[in-house]
């Protein structure tokens, strides 16, 4: 049993070349699957701090698309608003000469105007219902209807014509494409229908060409509620917004962008709206840390011995830590796999059920998401970390 | 001690501690485990540590292998002044001179007794053509080449003690120091843990020291040093000792007794 002791344990080992099997990371695996238990709760933890994130983010990201359904459709350099408007949603007319202004303007290329009105809509049995009248003057190369799911977009050329979206029938008290209602006592046909075209709040949007909404809303022929410019290739921005800011008083001229913001923080933060899904994401993730954090730290203990032994046997503090850290991040992937294919299935099951509320997952968002689940886990590791980093290596003696 | 003519003019020694001190607590509560021990380790040597319990014999030990830090005086292993060290240069010496035998084995009980002393090689970072061979190697020499892939749960206390032993000795330290290998032994796998260290002790580059109650194990020793009350109060050559060389026979000849 004892030939080869003196020259034989580690004959090859002074070798300057070679592999070394790193079991840092074996440990960490050996540690998180021999107490089941604690590995269970873990990922319990993690699993739903990932589900409520992803699904408040996903809410949090939909509203922010609903708030700029009409925005993202119609992209433009810059915008004049009437001075104080708080988000698309919150029409008022300019006076009407700020498109003329405009193509007057050094730099600019085009100007398109558009009315956005909130309007009263009789439903043909009787009842009122107040929604968003949208018009676009396509016409004249302006914005043109999109999603339309029946009929067509000359469709709405027709007198009084307009379009809505399928999904708000039931609220216009209408049943399909030509029924009749009437907006601001003015008779009107849906002659087209749009589908998946959603608006934040509770009013439905509906589509005319411009003519027909200065019509149902008594806005005079050069009124528009926002004028859309396009500037020329090469043209500063800046200098167009301040010649249009100095021409235009009563207006204000928004990058498209600020547009956007504008109206998403209108909607999601002087409302309270958006606050309530951040404090949602936030208590999602704290929860997530605090069970991580109890756990890894419930595991480092019952493995104190061991770590103190490795510490004994030469181990530096960032090999330690690094075990640590290893357990925590395995604990972040199992989590994550989980929690998102329960998020996923959490998501698809509640579009069915509810299709009104959008929930947004891209892929961009999951990857944000996982690297705030591994965030999420290495700040929980931190106090295990603490732990350790105070073991005595002492304590591997029997005294 | 006793200056037998072999200790001055023998190979020099791997490790010498120079008047150690160990104070506990502060005030009334001051309590002086180690009162100035000096000694050395000189290598193909096994020197048992004996002594009463409470008498300091694992604080010594901690304090000679870098585990712990001493109060006062000097310690210097394979040419490193070790008192005063910081924690990882501290960790840096145990990891590339010292291996260490526990009596409660300290294996890991999640790895299977290669992966145990896979471990070490990994956190001295012991780059080997082939770790795998090395660990299985230091096994064999162990004897265990059998139970590479068991788990400790499923091995005898000397087996485990075995595979600790194949632990400190893979990434090759100049000094072993093991505290009571054999207490929770039984006499016979007690003896058999003995034996290897009296044969990890004979490579020329290594010191084996050992703390042990059991008197069993003394015909082992090359050197038997006796602590009380934190003072070295005898150190002995075995009268069996007649140098490195027939040392061994000598040794053979009273494991068959
Ligand atoms: N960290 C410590 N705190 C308090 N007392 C200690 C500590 N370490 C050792 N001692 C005391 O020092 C004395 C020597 O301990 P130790 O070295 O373990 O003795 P031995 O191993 O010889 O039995 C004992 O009385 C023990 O209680
Ligand atoms: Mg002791």
């Amino acid at each position: 049993m004892m030939k080869k002791i003196a020259a034989g344990a580690g004959s090859a080992a002074p070798a300057a070349q070679g592999k070394v099997i790193k079991m840092a990371p074996k440990i960490a695996y050996r540690n998180l699957f021999h107490d089941r238990m604690s590995l269970l709760v873990t990922l319990i933890g993690i699993v739903f701090s990932v589900v409520l994130v992803a699904i408040e983010v996903g809410l949090y990201k939909g509203s922010e698309n609903k708030i700029a359904t009409v925005l993202d459709k119609a992209p433009a350099d810059l915008w004049i608003v009437p001075f104080g408007t708080k988000s698309f949603d919150d029409p008022s007319l300019l006076i009407g000469h700020e498109k003329y202004a405009a193509l007057s303007t050094p730099g600019v290329l085009k100007a398109e105007d558009m009315i956005v009105s909130f309007s009263a809509w009789r439903k043909p049995e009787g009842g009122k219902k107040t929604f968003i009248l949208v018009g676009l003057d396509w016409a004249n190369g302006g914005t043109r209807p999109w999603s339309i799911d029946e009929g067509e977009v000359d469709d709405l050329n027709l007198p009084n014509a307009i379009a809505v979206d399928r999904s708000y029938f039931k609220d216009l008290g209408i049943e399909k494409k030509g029924d009749y209602a009437e907006i601001n006592n003015q008779r009107a046909q849906v002659t087209a229908v749009t589908k998946g075209i959603r608006s934040f709040t509770t009013l439905p949007y509906g589509f005319t060409p411009i003519a027909t909404a200065r019509k149902f809303t008594g806005a005079n022929a050069s009124q528009s509620t926002y004028v859309l410019v396009t500037l020329e290739k090469g043209a500063n921005l800046e200098a167009v917004r301040k010649s249009l800011a100095d021409r235009l008083q009563g207006a204000e001229i928004l990058t498209h962008d600020e547009f956007t913001r504008r109206s998403i923080n209108y909607w999601m933060f002087s409302t309270g709206a958006g606050l309530a899904l951040i404090t949602g994401m936030v208590l999602g993730a704290i929860v997530g840390v605090v069970i991580v954090a109890q756990t890894l730290y419930a595991s480092t203990k019952d493995h104190l011995n061991e770590f103190a032994t490795l510490r004994a046997l030469g181990a530096s503090a960032s090999y330690i830590h690094a075990v640590i850290l290893i357990q925590a991040l395995l604990s972040a992937v199992l989590g994550y796999a989980a929690g998102m294919l329960l998020a996923m299935l959490a998501i698809y099951r509640l579009s069915v059920r509810v299709p009104t509320l959008t929930i947004v997952m891209t892929p961009k968002i999951a990857a944000y998401l996982f690297a705030l689940t591994v965030g999420m886990c290495v700040f929980a590791a931190i106090t295990a970390i603490r732990k350790v980093t105070r073991i005595d290596p002492a304590g591997v003696f029997n005294r | 001690m006793s200056k037998a003519p072999r200790a001055s003019n023998g190979p020099r020694p791997l490790l010498e501690a120079r008047n150690i001190v160990k104070t506990i607590g502060t005030g009334a509560g001051e309590l002086h485990i180690l009162k100035g021990v000096s000694m050395d380790l000189r290598p193909g040597e096994l020197t048992l540590l004996m002594g009463p319990s409470g008498s300091g014999k694992t604080t010594l030990l901690s304090i000679l292998g870098c585990i712990l830090t001493a109060t006062s005086g000097e310690l210097h292993l394979a040419g490193h002044q070790a008192v005063g060290q910081s924690s990882e240069d501290l960790a840096e010496i145990r990891r590339q001179h010292v291996g260490f035998v526990f009596q409660s084995y300290n294996l890991f009980p999640t790895l299977t007794a290669i992966e145990n002393v896979l471990v070490a090689l990994d956190v001295r970072d012991a780059r080997s053509l082939d770790p795998m061979e090395t660990a299985a190697e230091a096994l064999k020499s162990v004897g265990l080449s059998h139970r590479m892939h068991t788990y400790p749960s499923k091995l005898s206390g000397g087996e485990k003690q075995r595979v600790a032993i194949a632990r400190s000795l893979a990434g090759r330290p100049s000094v072993v120091l093991a505290d009571e290998p054999t207490a929770a032994l039984d006499s016979e796998n007690g003896k058999a843990v003995m034996e290897l260290l009296a044969e990890v002790a004979k490579d020329p580059t290594r010191a084996v020291m050992a703390v042990t109650h059991d008197h069993r194990t003394l015909h082992y020793a090359d050197r038997i040093i006796t602590i009380e009350d934190g003072r070295i109060v005898g150190d002995d050559r075995s009268p069996n000792h007649k140098g490195p060389d027939n040392g061994a026979a000598s040794k053979k000849k009273n494991v068959a007794a």
